[in-house]
């Protein structure tokens, strides 16, 4: 059912309720850095709950409300995720715990932001230490490392994580509040999945005055069509048990909806299950890598392919990578492989219908982007055809390794 | 709260299986639990889980290309007293279980095929190694539990990975895989009829594939733990420490071990979690920004609770953490109004969380696999925990703690 930017699923399986606000705005540095502040401050407290344990006990009283506040990006736009995940009140059966009660927390914690001192403070110190703590991780901090490289001309896509945390050490507590402001007037819509959908509806209507519900959540163009204009290779040591290799093509030419599904189905036929072509190549006869992962960022016209790897053989697997791709490009693609990544793609996405956030998440992408398409129909008709053409269109741009 | 259907299976070799009823959902989940793990005696460190690996390797090359054929998926973990091997498709139900079963009973180990996975297993472990915290997890443990397997790494080291053989594989497998110490699990939409016919067909595969032998006896062995306190530095920008608690045996004070972990983690999520104040109280002298990890474990080895965190003050958070520990649950009138208060939102929290599982296919199955070899039952212990008053909770875990060890590990910043 649907009501301006309303959508609410009806919940005939589950013993749990999704539901979310998201609120989109353009990808800038400033405005991911902002974003991250918000949210981590109204995951800690709110105007209602001004501490985090009494917003935590709010939480917990309603049998555990899972509430989560990020931001996520989508390309050129930034959403900002406000979720809740809860259990629906006939599980219970208790006089206290309605979808009334259960709105009426989502929506404080939202729309009255904690703008204490101590609030603001907090929240600071946290996203320094988390960005510390992500940086420290090499895989993260190869990955950060490879995107600023890759966007090093364009540098408000740049940020994959938090944002620059220079800009967060110099917010203003009045520069936050001007930005939450500007929120309330960005584009914002409001999806979830519960028993009760109509009554949802009526109560994310009641309760969500503060985000504007009237303006359309879908962009014409969501891609990010920055490509590096030299090919970067860099090699650092720092003498790491495992090295970190990051390999990047761009893709630009991935406009339609079939394509976006090409480019996950090449990610599967490469690095997706124990056939795939790098899983047998570099893990099964290299014995270099435990994982291997590609994946395709169709809205940054990024196929990234990355792995962990034995330093001794970071060489030969990089070249294995490359040797692959061409041989996509070539046509020199295995039949067999190529069915059972297709089987493996139907099956993640029907199995993935089994879970609420992602059929939340489909309609987000749907209202987002406008495209309905069948997604499983798409994938049950793509040819080898079409995915060495997709691999055509790819151009090695980055090599960022870490060892 | 309804609970779903589970059907049960025991056959005259020991093997058993269960049937969970989950409709409405796609996915079709199949898998078979080993009661061996990691921690279990008996075996060069890392065998349980390089068996995990390399059970997949049959005659005819990797068993995983026939479940991608069936367009099911198929993965395994090892834990310190399990083995887990399972499979998820749409459909075929009926060949993924024979499958299944092959995987399990027909072990292909030769030289070649041994030496082919010792460089993967150990990229595997420097995946973990690279993870700051592994170090001082791998100190607690070590400091916790000395010189038993507990102490080391699931997959092992890399001079115990690179000293498994064919042969020491074979023993470990004969001694482990057999039809009393293995159950099956499925879950998913399936009809009556459906029901019927996997039960049938499992009886055959285990006939077919499984020994038939008794439990086998784990032996407690002396671990020699020395209880020490770790401290090192590192190239990172923020330092992490662990806090680690070797606990008493559970079965002192209640009969059911899962009980008695959720009873623990309750008391440690009040004493150090975010809703309780002590958290806050640290907050406000600079010690810590960010919530606690807290884990509780029970083995056969040994029961251990680790807490984790980062702080640019670590050795006054780890000095704060065990004070606090070693203060009583219920000091004040006051402060067992706030514990009784939060003891009663976690027992809502943990409904909450047995009713999240029905939701998840996947999780719920493993859930009940290995709960049921433990010889527990999740619905029974959150009603149990639910009838439980305030009292009788802190009184067993006051003197849990009472009995316990507690070590510390630092990885300081070395900039």
């Amino acid at each position: 059912m649907a009501n301006d930017n309303i959508l609410i699923l009806k919940n005939e399986q589950f013993t749990t309720a999704s539901l979310g606000c998201f609120l989109r705005l353009p990808l800038t540095k400033h405005n991911l850095a902002f974003a991250s502040l918000l949210t981590k401050m109204q995951n800690n407290s709110s105007e209602q709950f001004p501490t985090i344990a009494q917003q935590l006990q709010t939480l917990d009283e309603h049998y555990n409300l899972q509430f989560e506040a990020a931001p996520q990006l989508f390309g050129n736009q930034i959403l900002i995720t406000y979720t809740l995940n809860f259990v629906e009140p006939i599980e219970v059966l208790d006089p206290d715990y309605t979808y009334d009660s259960v709105f009426n927390i989502f929506a404080e914690i939202i729309q009255k932001p904690n703008f204490s001192n101590d609030a603001f403070a907090l929240a600071k110190r946290q996203l320094l230490n988390d960005y510390q703590e992500i940086m420290d991780n090499p895989v993260n901090n190869a990955m950060d490392q490879f995107f600023k490289a890759w966007y090093s001309d364009e540098p408000d896509y740049a940020y994959g994580f938090i944002g620059p945390i220079d800009d967060i050490k110099e917010a203003t507590i009045d520069q936050l509040k001007e930005y939450a402001k500007h929120l309330q007037k960005v584009p914002a819509e409001i999806i979830g999945i519960g028993r009760d959908n109509e009554q949802m509806i009526e109560l994310s209507q009641q309760y969500f005055t503060q985000v504007n519900l009237h303006h359309a959540i879908a962009v014409n163009n969501l891609m990010i069509d920055v490509v590096p204009k030299q090919v970067i290779e860099k090699d650092v040591n720092k003498n790491l048990p495992q090295a970190q290799l990051f390999i990047g093509y761009a893709n630009t030419k991935q406009t339609s909806y079939r394509e976006k599904i090409i480019g996950l189905l090449l990610a599967q036929y490469l690095a997706g299950d124990e056939s795939s072509v790098l899983f047998a190549k570099v893990r099964e006869s290299l014995g270099a890598a435990y994982a291997i992962e590609a994946t395709n960022f169709s809205s940054n016209s990024i196929f990234l392919i990355n792995a962990g790897l034995d330093p001794e053989k970071v060489d030969e697997a990089k070249k294995i990578i490359q040797t692959e791709i061409k041989n996509v490009q070539n046509g020199n693609i295995d039949q067999e492989v190529f069915k059972k990544a297709k089987k493996a793609l139907v099956r993640n996405e029907l199995i993935g219908n089994d879970r609420e956030s992602f059929r939340v998440n489909r309609v987000l992408y749907r209202e987002l982007t406008g495209i309905t398409g069948d997604r499983l129909s798409l994938i049950k008709r793509s040819t080898i055809s079409q995915m060495q053409d997709f691999a055509r269109n790819l151009v090695f741009k980055e090599s960022y390794c870490v060892k | 709260m309804k609970e779903p259907k589970i059907y049960s299976r025991s056959y005259k070799s020991g093997f058993s299986a269960q049937i969970i009823e989950m409709p409405g959902f796609n996915q079709k989940f199949f898998g078979i639990v080993v009661d061996f793990g990691s921690s279990d005696e008996n075996q060069i460190p890392g065998s349980a889980h390089f068996l995990e690996h390399k059970l997949f390797a049959k005659r005819n090359g990797d068993l995983s290309m026939s479940f991608e054929e069936l367009g099911a998926g198929v993965n395994a973990f090892t834990s310190y007293n399990e083995t887990m091997f399972y499979a998820s498709s749409l459909d075929n139900s009926i060949r993924v279980t024979e499958l299944l079963f092959k995987l399990v009973g027909e072990p292909y180990f030769t030289v070649e095929n041994v030496a082919q996975e010792a460089p993967i297993i150990i990229q595997e472990l420097a995946m973990y190694q690279s993870e700051p915290n592994w170090r001082v997890n791998n100190a607690l443990m070590s400091n916790l539990f000395g010189t038993s397997n507990l102490a080391q790494d699931i997959a092992g080291t890399r001079d115990s990975i690179n000293s498994i053989t064919p042969e020491s594989l074979m023993q470990v497998y004969r001694d482990n895989y057999t039809t009393s110490n293995m159950r099956f699990v499925a879950a998913g939409d399936f009809s009556q009829n459906a029901i019927n016919t996997i039960f049938r067909d499992v009886n055959k595969l285990q006939e077919q594939y499984l020994s038939v032998a008794e439990k086998p006896k784990h032996k407690s062995q002396p671990d020699n733990a020395k209880f020490k306190n770790f401290l090192a530095a590192a190239d990172i920008q923020v330092p992490i420490f662990g806090v680690g608690i070797k606990l008493p045996d559970f079965k002192n004070f209640l009969a059911s071990n899962d009980l008695t972990q959720i009873l623990l983690e309750i008391m440690l999520e009040s004493k150090l979690g975010a809703a309780g104040p002590w958290l806050e109280q640290q907050r406000q002298k600079n010690i810590l920004q960010n919530p606690l990890q807290i884990v509780v474990n029970y083995t056969r080895q040994g029961n251990f609770a680790t807490i984790f965190g980062t702080s640019n003050n670590p050795q006054k958070a780890v000095k704060a953490i065990i004070d606090e520990l070693h203060q009583p649950l219920v000091q004040k009138p006051e402060a067992a109004n706030l514990y009784q208060h939060l003891f009663d939102l976690q027992k809502k929290d943990w409904l909450a969380q047995s009713i999240r599982l029905f939701n998840n296919v996947s999780a719920f199955a493993v859930e009940y696999a290995e709960e049921s070899i433990d010889g527990e039952n999740i619905f029974r212990n959150i009603k149990d925990l639910q009838a439980m008053g305030f009292d009788q909770y802190s009184e067993i875990t006051t003197e849990i703690l009472r009995n316990s060890q507690i070590v510390s590990g630092i990885l300081d910043s070395n900039k």
